[in-house]
This record gives C-alpha cells, sequence and structure tokens, in this order.
C-alpha cells in the first residue's frame, strides 16, 4: 500500500471542524504600546519561525532553549499537518507588526479538556507573556473546553501560571509534555477569578493596526538583545 | 492564662513612655525605665496590603499597619479582610505567631477586631 | 578646613545584572574614575557596601578591592550605612581630605543583589528595620513606603496618578541614560489609566505599584576627591567643589515620628549641607534625590525645604521637575530608572552631579550651565540621611 499524505495527517479537529479563528483583541502594554492578539495561519507561522533558529541557542538562559526547541518542533509539525488542533496566536506591535510574543495549544485531548503548549515573550519587561498565557486560555473556553491542562517548564513560568492563575494540581494526568507535574484551568475558576481579574483586551482591533499587522510580521532585529539584554554577538562570543 | 498586652517603658525620670525600648530616654537621657502595661486597644494610622512578604512568612498577602495607642505607636499585622480595613478603625491587639526567623517561630503583636 | 573637589567619577557598564564577582564590578567603576581623573595616585579608599557579608559572603571590601587593583600604598576600609553607605564613604573621604590626614581619597560603592529570589532580597533590606518592633513583623521598605504614601494621600491629596507622574518623569530620563538598569519608555494609560494596568502596574504594597518603587539591581560606582590646591594642579576638568555635606538622624522605628511624612534627618542634613555651603534652597538648580519609592522623591523634596509642605505633587503637576522644568529632579532617571544597588546609590548621585555640573550629561544635560546641586541618600528609613552639595568653581 503507498502511503499517501492523506494516511499521516490528522483528523479534522472536532470541536473547531470550521477551523474559526481566535477573535483579535488588542491589549495596552506599559509603555504605551496597543498590542494585537491574533491567531496565525500556516504561511504566517512560516515567517515566525526563522526567530526561533536563535532563541534555541539561549542556554543557561531562563530556559528559553528548551521551551525554544520544543515550540520550533511544534510549529513545523503544525505548517507540515503532523499534530491534531493546535493553534497558535501571536502578540504584535499594532503600529510596526513587530512580534512581541506567541503562544500555542492544542484542543482536545478529548472535546472537554485542552492541553496548553507553550508561551513564549520575545520583549521582557512589559508582562507580554501573562497577557497572551490568557488569551490563549480564552481561545479554549470560547470553543468549548471544560478545563485546560498545564505544566510548566521554568520557575517564572510556575509563578506566571500556576500561582498567579492558582491553577490546580493534577498530578495524576500525564501531560503531553511529558511527566512533569500538570495543573489545570477549571471553567470554574476561569470564570470566577481569571475572567474578572486577569483577562484584557479590547475589540474589535482598529482596522488600521490589524492591518499593520496583518502586513507586516515584522521579526525583532536582535531577539537575543530583546530578551537577554546582550547583543547576538555578545551572547554568543562570550 | 492571662492575655498579654501592649508594653510601653516609662521613664523613671521624666515620666515619658517608650516603645520599643530605649537604654536612655529619648527626652531626658536617663537610664531606669518601668514596664508599664498599655491599652490592648487603638486607632489605625496607616497601614498596607503587602502582596510581597518577605522569608518567613508563609502567605502571599500580609496586612500590616501601624496603631496609636494614646502615649505610643505600635507597628504590626493585622488580622483582617483587606476590604474591612480603614484608616482610623479601632483595633485590639492580640498575641500570635507573626513570622518563621532562622527557623524559629517568632510570637508578636496582631491586630484585629475588638 | 582644606577644600575637597571631586576630580573623577565613573560607573562601569550600564547597571542591571552583572555576571562577574562583586569586586570586578566595584573595580570597572573605579578604573572608570580613574581614568576620568587621570590620576591613580589614591592614598586611602573608602568602599560603601550595605550587605555583600550576608549576600555575597564577602566581608572587608576595602582590603579586597585595593589588592584587585593593586592601589597599594593606598589604605582603605569599607563603610556600612545601609543605602545612606555611598554618601556616607564620601562624607568621610571629604573629612579625611579636609582635615589634612590624606591628599587625594577615592570612594566606590557597589552592590550585587541579583544574586537572591525577590523576598530573600527584600529580606536582606528588611533588616534595616527595628528587629523587634518591626522586622519581626515582615516589615519590608516597599511596605514602609506605602504605609508613608497612604498618610500623605490621606494629608495632601497626593493621588497614585501623581506618584505614576513621576515614575514616567524618571522613566522619561532613564531612556537618555547610558548607565540605567531601566530603559523603558511607560505611559500612564498602560501603567496606571487601563484596565489591563492591573496585570501591568500590579500593587505590590497598596497603595503602591510595581512602577512605583525601584527595582533590584547590580551596581557599582566611584569617585575620586582630592584638595582643592592638588586639583587645581592635575586636574583639566571643569573644577567641581564638594561645597556642603550634611547628615541628620531620626528613630529607627517610623512609628515613634510624631509627624512621619516629616523626614527630620533629611531636614537636618540639608539645613547642615546650606550652611556650610553659604547657599540658600533657591541657589540650587538641580536634584538627586533617593527615590527607592516615588512618595520619598514628594517627601524629601519638601522636608530638604525646596517645597512647602504638601506641596511637591503640585509642581510635578506643573512639569516643574522635569529636566527642562524649572528645578530638574533626578535628571539620572534616579533610583526609579539608574537602578538602586544599595551600596551604590550614593556615589552614583554624586557621579550624575559632576557630570551634569561640568556639562558632560549627554542627552540628559539640564540647561544653562548649572551651577550648585544638591544630593539626598536616605538610609534606613529616613532614620540617617546624607546631603552633599556640590558647585562648578
Ligand atoms: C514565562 C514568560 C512567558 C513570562 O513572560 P512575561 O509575562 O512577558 O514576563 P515579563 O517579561 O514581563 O517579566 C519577566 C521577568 O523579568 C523581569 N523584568 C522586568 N523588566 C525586565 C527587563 N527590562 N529586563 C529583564 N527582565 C525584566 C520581571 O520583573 C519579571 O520577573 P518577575 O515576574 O520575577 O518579577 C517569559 O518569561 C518567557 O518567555 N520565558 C521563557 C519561556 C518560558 O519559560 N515559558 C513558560 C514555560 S511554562
Ligand atoms: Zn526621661
Amino acid at each position: 500500500m503507498s502511503v499517501d499524505e492523506e494516511m499521516l495527517r490528522p483528523p479534522q479537529n472536532k470541536i473547531n471542524p470550521e477551523n474559526t479563528p481566535y477573535p483579535s483583541k488588542f491589549i495596552n502594554l506599559a509603555d504605551g504600546t496597543k498590542m494585537v492578539v491574533r491567531q496565525i495561519n500556516r504561511d504566517e507561522v512560516k515567517q515566525v519561525i526563522p526567530l526561533f533558529y536563535d532563541i534555541v541557542k539561549l542556554t543557561d538562559f531562563q530556559y528559553y532553549d528548551i521551551v525554544g526547541a520544543r515550540i520550533l518542533g511544534e510549529l513545523l509539525a503544525y505548517i507540515n499537518y503532523r499534530v491534531h488542533d493546535e493553534y497558535v496566536i501571536l502578540g504584535q506591535d499594532g503600529n510596526t507588526g513587530e512580534v512581541l510574543g506567541l503562544v500555542n495549544s492544542r484542543l482536545t485531548v478529548n472535546p472537554k479538556v485542552g492541553i496548553s503548549l507553550h508561551t513564549m515573550t520575545f520583549k521582557r519587561g512589559l508582562r507580554v507573556g501573562a497577557h497572551l498565557f490568557v488569551a490563549k486560555m480564552e481561545n479554549h473556553f470560547l470553543l468549548g473546553n471544560e478545563e485546560v491542562y498545564i505544566v510548566a517548564e521554568s520557575p517564572i513560568g510556575f509563578r506566571r501560571w500556576m500561582e498567579e492563575l492558582r491553577l490546580e494540581p493534577r498530578p495524576e494526568v500525564e501531560h503531553e509534555l511529558g511527566g512533569v507535574p500538570s495543573y489545570c484551568l477549571t471553567k470554574e475558576n476561569w470564570e470566577g477569578y481569571v475572567v474578572p481579574e486577569r483577562l484584557f483586551g479590547e475589540r474589535p482591533v482598529p482596522e488600521e493596526l490589524l492591518g499593520n499587522c496583518n502586513s507586516n510580521i515584522l521579526l525583532p532585529e536582535d531577539v537575543v538583545f530583546q530578551i537577554t539584554r546582550k547583543t547576538k554577538e555578545e551572547w554568543f562570543n562570550a | 492564662m492571662v492575655e498579654k498586652v501592649p508594653i510601653g517603658y516609662k521613664c523613671l525620670n521624666c515620666g515619658e513612655v517608650h516603645y520599643p525600648k530605649h537604654g536612655r530616654c529619648l527626652q531626658c537621657k536617663h537610664r531606669d525605665f518601668e514596664e508599664v502595661e498599655l491599652p490592648s486597644e487603638g486607632s489605625l494610622v496607616t497601614y498596607t496590603i503587602l502582596k510581597a512578604p518577605p522569608t518567613g512568612i508563609d502567605k502571599s498577602s500580609l496586612i500590616l499597619g501601624i496603631i496609636d495607642l494614646g502615649e505610643v505607636r505600635y507597628t504590626g499585622q493585622l488580622e483582617l479582610e483587606p476590604e474591612d480595613v480603614q484608616l482610623g478603625m479601632k483595633l485590639k491587639a492580640v498575641w500570635r505567631k507573626v513570622r518563621v526567623i532562622d527557623g524559629k517561630s517568632v510570637s508578636g503583636f496582631v491586630w484585629t477586631h475588638p | 578646613m582644606r577644600d575637597v573637589a571631586i576630580i573623577g567619577v565613573g560607573m562601569g557598564r550600564r547597571w542591571g545584572r552583572y555576571e562577574g564577582s562583586l569586586i570586578e564590578m566595584m573595580a570597572e567603576a573605579s578604573l572608570d574614575a580613574i581614568e576620568d581623573a587621570d590620576t591613580d595616585q589614591i592614598d586611602a579608599l573608602f568602599v560603601a557596601n550595605m550587605g555583600a557579608g550576608r549576600i555575597n559572603n564577602q566581608t572587608a571590601l576595602g582590603s579586597a578591592l585595593i589588592d584587585y587593583l593593586n592601589l597599594f600604598p593606598a589604605v582603605g576600609a569599607s563603610i556600612e550605612n545601609g543605602p545612606a553607605s555611598g554618601g556616607t564613604a564620601a562624607r568621610i573621604g571629604y573629612m579625611a581630605i579636609a582635615s589634612g590626614i590624606h591628599d587625594c581619597v577615592m570612594v566606590t560603592g557597589g552592590e550585587k543583589m541579583r544574586v537572591a529570589p525577590g523576598p530573600v532580597v527584600t529580606d536582606f533590606i528588611a533588616t534595616m528595620s527595628h528587629p523587634q518592633a518591626e522586622y519581626i513583623y515582615g516589615i519590608t521598605f516597599p511596605a514602609l513606603g506605602a504605609m508613608l504614601a497612604r498618610i500623605y494621600f490621606n494629608k495632601y491629596g497626593v493621588t497614585s496618578e501623581d506618584l505614576a507622574r513621576i515614575a514616567i518623569k524618571n522613566h522619561t530620563n532613564g531612556l537618555k541614560n547610558p548607565h540605567a538598569h531601566i530603559q523603558q519608555k511607560i505611559t500612564m494609560e498602560g501603567i496606571l489609566t487601563s484596565r489591563e494596568a492591573k496585570i501591568n502596574n500590579p500593587i505590590i504594597a497598596d497603595p503602591l505599584h510595581l512602577y512605583d518603587m525601584c527595582p533590584v539591581t547590580d551596581g557599582a560606582a566611584s569617585i575620586i576627591m582630592c584638595s582643592m590646591e592638588k586639583a587645581q594642579e592635575i586636574s583639566e576638568k571643569p573644577l567641581i567643589r564638594l561645597a556642603g555635606t550634611g547628615q541628620g538622624m531620626d528613630t529607627m522605628a517610623v512609628h515613634e515620628r510624631e509627624d512621619p511624612t516629616f523626614l527630620k534627618a533629611v531636614t537636618h542634613a540639608s539645613d547642615q549641607a546650606f550652611s556650610m555651603a553659604e547657599l540658600k534652597r533657591e541657589n540650587i538648580d538641580f536634584a538627586e534625590v533617593h527615590n527607592a519609592f516615588e512618595i520619598l522623591e514628594l517627601a524629601e523634596l519638601e522636608s530638604a525645604g525646596f517645597f512647602e509642605r504638601g506641596k511637591a505633587h503640585l509642581a510635578v503637576r506643573n512639569g516643574e521637575t522635569e529636566i527642562f522644568g524649572r528645578f530638574p529632579v533626578n535628571p539620572s532617571g534616579g533610583l526609579k530608572a539608574r537602578g538602586h544597588p544599595v551600596g551604590a546609590t550614593g556615589v552614583a548621585q554624586l557621579c550624575e552631579l559632576v557630570w551634569q555640573l561640568r556639562g558632560e550629561a549627554g542627552e540628559r544635560q539640564i540647561p544653562n550651565n548649572p551651577k550648585h546641586a544638591y544630593a539626598v541618600n536616605f538610609g534606613g528609613f529616613g532614620n540617617n540621611v546624607v546631603v552633599t552639595i556640590l558647585s562648578r568653581v
């Protein structure tokens, strides 16, 4: 039997068969940036991928290498149709289109349970990651998940998600990122705490901002500097 | 058991009451004091709800305040719901474990509704 | 007593996180000062540091730095006076020269604080508070700042927006300071008035937010002082005279002060420095003040006598304290933007005064050739304060 492409592709996304994208919004950051938060398609994901070629080399800096390598793998799987119901949400500067952070997730362990993959900030110090993480949770609940499983790979990730969002431990659950202790965001906690206290952003996004972002996925000139405050040269030659 | 009450240090020369203890009177530099019991109720002068407590405090949020007892003021922890705290409110001192320092638990005054 | 001049200043590389050792970091700043002064003929070195014994496992830093930089035969010591260590060490350096004991003194301040998690650093700073009456309760410096702010809000009508305005001004200045740890624009909408400000600028010690407070910073700063006579001989730069120094004290426990909004130690230290310099408040062209919390920027300006009690925030609202305002405050960005490595801060303030007075402050230069400048370095929570006045000769 010849193996054709169709046999390798995942089945259709059950809870979002039309692939309705996350409704875009924008968020005010501390420096006045209007960050546009929107789901990106496969072509756009291809444009973001080169960022990770540098990030995977950031050893000993808050787990950027491991998280970067995993995201890179997940994005490649996504553009090549090798992963089931993944979505990728980007945070961009609404004026320049510059990429500020990225989150990805999978919708179904089963239709009621989503699985959070990763969160990464390309520009530190503006709580970009905190805002984007909540946006990806919003998508899970908008599309009908009743809970989401989450793990952390870094101490700051643990502080941001497990502690700040008051997640429930679920040590018995095997998250697909490995056997690290799993936590869970339940619908009850989502509605009772996260939505009123930590979910922000306005819709609709003004046409102009959206236009800037759609037409221009601008990668930071030196993402290593944005993350570590040392230039690429300084970092990789040290 | 007798309830612990806040203590002040009264100068035996000029009568000035101090808290905390000093080796010499802040008014007259005299060295002898007697311990006097202070009222265990006072009013709240200022406070903060601290979201970043130091090591040895096993809570994510801690209310701290300054309480006026008339002759002296006390600094301490408040055992209240954050939404109940109000400047000028009346508070009463109770003796509680307040912090772990170098592995040992330390007690002090905690202020709550009378 | 002899007149004393500052002939060299330096701060090493940009503050923030330093990978090497504390001594290496202080050495970089010291070598910058040596280069600036164009002399390494130093008789004594005073190192200002608060907590290396506790957080970096190193004591006797004066000896260590002399050894590392081969400043022999210079003699030295470390000076610990909490966050006022820097100002205090400079004051002691001044005394050493004015008295005639030494001719040329280096003062280097440094603190490497980003070695421990937040609650540990917070606890280390809190060891300055009263051990029985404050420390055991979990008092932190942000908590003291917050309790002061609440009284200010209540008594004088200062608002969170006023504090945010000061932070925005200091961040704006920091963006122009290559040494500043924090070089980030912030806006009122982003940190206070938008809904998402709640996440961007969370409350740390109610009513104070993240952006009302200084960051935790690694950093060092160094100055070289000598007798005016010698400075006239060897220095090619505009001569900067240490015109006035003062130090004031207050009770250790904040609650023992009759009016906590009145920083008595700042008043006393300022009065001494002004009378020594034979200057009036209105002669001062700009100031660097110790804004570990933005509320302190207001309280210190008032207690120092630059503004009436409870009125400094009105001047801030009018833009008077901006670089191009009537009375610029913290052109460096202050502790808020430059950062606050506790032992280094008082020395860094003097570096900024010197750069401004020489006209070397680049993009953040205060216009119209400032001649007299003021710095206040605030130790404990205001129980030990050092004021320095510098004048261009
Ligand atoms: C986890 C993560 C997404 C959080 O991002 P974020 O919400 O945007 O966080 P910020 O960049 O605003 O803040 C990061 C830290 O840097 C500090 N910081 C603030 N300004 C800074 C600056 N200019 N430079 C460097 N650090 C700064 C902040 O204080 C904060 O630390 P704190 O939370 O201990 O106070 C991000 O740190 C990241 O991408 N990490 C690497 C990947 C990772 O760990 N992902 C999560 C796996 S579970
Ligand atoms: Zn007495």
